[in-house]
């Protein structure tokens, strides 16, 4: 559950936190990235206010090894990928062979990098801290579509099942000799006779999953209530309202500066 | 004797309605179970369903909604937690997602067989070139092309067989939908 | 509160054959009605039936009616008729709804899609979790508990939205013998306090301990309609049915001891343990 959801559950600051707050928050980090034009404002962001934010929510450890695994290969190859082909700039600061490293496209792979790195981090950090039931929750009380809601967060509970489902079909087929190990195209030849298993056996599942779904008033027409209390105050509110109208002014300031 | 002509075009008469919200209790436990099988098989064949550079084995999926317009959401929730789970940005997870249902919407929406694999084909190769261009700065026209190329052999060449298969066994109707 | 099923005859769309023929059975309040009969001969159709699916997840034919406390289970929505009739299947995991992620989220699920207020669903279902007796489960992950588990959280799901009749299709056959016990006992509790149980079932001796009345079905017709020991009273009585139900393994042993000459029937055959033990007693 742990490696699955992403969801740590602990009790911090930030973890009390109303998750439209959090999203909100994310919202602005984003708008931000791309309407402030200064080169070192990312990864100062990264710095001055994520990585304490990580702190912050007791989710240090987790987050870091995460960024490590996966934020710097990404920003690896973005480096790699413009320093080969970055068009236009001059200088040139170093060469070997074909090689010609400019200036113009270390810049330019140190913004789109941090910027690149903002983002997966403070996304990461909701993950860590949010409980996804809880996600669901207040983007249902924004509008958000509750059958949809019920989707999305039952895919997640169900993934296990039909992995497993999946392997004992594959088993099956390996001990009636097809193969399943090896290179790309060995796994590929294996998928059809893994989907079509796949798909027919849960249909009939698909009938009780429904059946019970009914038992338990699915259908009811009538405004449905939640369990869950998320809470939320007046001062987050309040704060949710300035940074939107903070990302509204950004936005417009952008666009005045990309007009005159 | 494979591809008989008789059964192309979509049975005008049933109308399909299971795109619409509110989803019945029969659409939305297919929608999550066409959602699961399509991060099970994202999952299976990591790595390569990951990263700027995807063979996305699991679009195969993306012929279903052809058969019941539902499994689109399904297609929509699978690939949310797909990528939730590979740990992948949160374009991919926000605007992966957004592109897969809309694709899968328009896929519901085809009126025969052949049109059906074509919405994901476009849909993800100028859709997700635009955002894989704005955030890492890959060139637009050459995602374009790798993409459409890498959808065109999974949706067509993969998927069409198995479409024709479903609907040769009347897949959803006998089960579930009479 | 009771059922009333009227002539009520059934098939599956598509199918040529009729899953129940004429169904004419009245079932009262605080019963328990065991149902037996081989497989795929209309058990779980009726379960269905009882519980207002047919006709309102199942479209088919159906002539005839069946009746929750008079009213038309056709006439009714299912949103209505389950919270008269609820209903537990064999597979524990398909039973859970997906959404949600500790046993007491998953018990208030069916309270939450009905409207009920936050507070009450607390109550309830702290009261149904005490009920059950898996009161201490209720923060636990639903998808860490065993199928045994897993099914005392469906029934409490389905008991929180106060059903009076409880229908149980073949509730233990995916379990294992300790958990199987554990249902049966509660289902006789729930019995005790007065829900009217209809539960499905291959255990005969399980059954017979507390069933008040016997449905055998084949073929989708009721063939037999009594209390288990007029049943097994004697082997004329029941050898026309061995096709279709096996007896209680008691009255198996005694009417084989009875050909041998070792045992006298005196009132009739023993069909649970403590009547067995009363007959071998000095």
């Amino acid at each position: 559950m742990k490696y699955r959801t992403l969801f740590i559950s602990k009790d911090s600051p930030i973890h009390r936190l109303n998750p439209l707050t959090k999203l909100t928050v994310l919202g602005f980090i984003i708008v931000s990235l791309y309407t402030i034009n200064w080169i070192h404002f990312p990864i100062l962001l990264f710095f001055i206010i994520i990585f304490p934010i990580a702190f912050l929510g007791r989710v240090f450890k987790e987050f870091f090894k995460i960024i490590l695994k996966v934020g710097l290969p990404l920003i690896l190859f973005v480096f790699i990928f413009q320093i080969i082909f970055f068009t236009g700039g001059e200088k040139v600061i170093w060469e070997f062979s074909v090689v010609k490293i400019k200036l113009e496209a270390i810049m330019f792979s140190y913004l789109l990098g941090s910027r690149i790195l903002v983002i997966i981090s403070s996304f990461l950090i909701f993950l860590l801290t949010t409980n996804p039931g809880h996600i669901m929750n207040s983007l249902i009380s924004i509008g958000f579509p509750r059958t949809i809601s019920y989707v999305i967060l039952s895919t997640l509970n169900i993934f296990p099942y039909i992995q497993s489902k999946a392997n004992s079909i594959l088993d099956a087929q390996k001990s009636r000799g097809l193969e399943v190990e090896g290179n790309i195209f060995i796994k590929i030849k294996s998928l059809i006779p893994l989907i079509t298993p796949l798909l027919f056996s849960s249909i009939s599942e698909v009938e009780q999953r429904a059946l019970a779904l009914e038992v338990r008033a699915f259908s009811s027409p009538y405004p449905k209530t939640s369990i869950l209390k998320i809470k939320d105050s007046l001062p987050q509110k309040i704060f949710r309202i300035t940074t939107l109208l903070l990302c509204l002014i950004l936005i417009i300031y952008k666009f005045y500066l990309v007009i005159f | 004797m494979f591809f008989k002509k008789a059964n192309n075009k979509r049975d005008k008469n049933k109308k399909d309605d299971s795109f619409k919200l509110p989803l019945s209790a029969k659409d939305a436990a297919l929608a999550s179970i066409v959602g699961a099988i399509y991060a099970v098989l994202t999952m299976g064949f990591a790595p390569i369903s990951f990263g700027p550079i995807q063979f996305r084995i699991a679009e195969i999926l993306t012929v279903l909604p052809f058969l019941r317009a539902s499994t689109a959401w399904g297609l929509f929730a699978g690939c949310l937690v797909a990528n939730i789970i590979g740990g992948l940005g949160p374009w991919d997870i926000i605007l992966g997602s957004l592109c897969t249902l809309i694709a899968a919407y328009l896929t519901s929406k085809m009126p025969n067989i052949w049109l059906a694999p074509l919405p994901p084909i476009v849909v993800n190769a100028f859709g997700v070139s635009s955002y894989l261009h704005l955030i890492f700065g890959l060139p637009y026209f050459l995602n374009v092309l790798y993409i459409g190329i890498s959808e065109t052999i999974i949706c067509y060449v993969l998927g069409i067989p198995l479409l024709y298969f479903l609907k040769k066994q009347n897949f959803l109707e006998e089960y579930i939908f009479k | 509160m009771c059922i009333k099923i009227r002539n009520l005859t059934y098939s599956y769309p598509g199918a040529k054959k009729e899953a129940l023929k004429n169904i004419n059975i009245d079932i009262f309040d605080g019963q328990l009605c065991g149902v037996l009969g081989r497989n795929l001969t209309g058990k779980s159709t009726l379960c269905y039936a009882l519980t207002g699916f047919i006709p309102h997840f199942f479209k088919g034919s159906i002539k005839g009616k069946v009746l929750i406390d008079n009213l038309d289970t056709a006439n009714l929505p299912l949103h209505k008729i389950v919270t008269k009739a609820g209903l537990v299947l064999q597979n524990p995991f398909n039973q859970l709804s997906g959404e949600k992620f500790t046993v007491f989220e998953e018990v208030a699920f069916g309270l939450e899609n009905l409207g009920v207020s936050r507070n009450e669903m607390i109550a309830r279902v702290k009261e149904i979790l005490r009920k059950i007796k898996i009161y201490d489960l209720k923060d636990r992950s639903l998808y860490h508990l065993s199928g045994g588990q897993q099914q005392l959280v469906s029934i409490a799901s389905v008991l929180v939205m106060k059903p009076n009749i409880l229908v149980l299709d073949e509730p233990t056959s995916q379990l294992d013998p300790i958990n199987s016990k554990l249902i049966f006992s509660l289902v006789k509790e729930l019995n005790r306090e007065g829900i009217t149980i209809i539960i499905v079932e291959h255990k005969i001796e399980e059954i017979v301990e507390f069933a008040d009345r016997i449905l055998l079905i084949e073929d989708g017709e009721i063939l037999l309609d009594e209390s288990p020991h007029e049943i097994f009273k004697s082997l004329k009585k029941y050898e026309n049915y061995i096709k279709y139900m096996r007896p209680p393994c008691y009255v198996e042993l005694t009417q084989k001891m009875e050909e041998e000459g070792l045992w006298e029937k005196t009132n009739g055959y023993p069909i649970t343990f403590d009547q067995a033990k009363k007959e071998f007693e000095v």
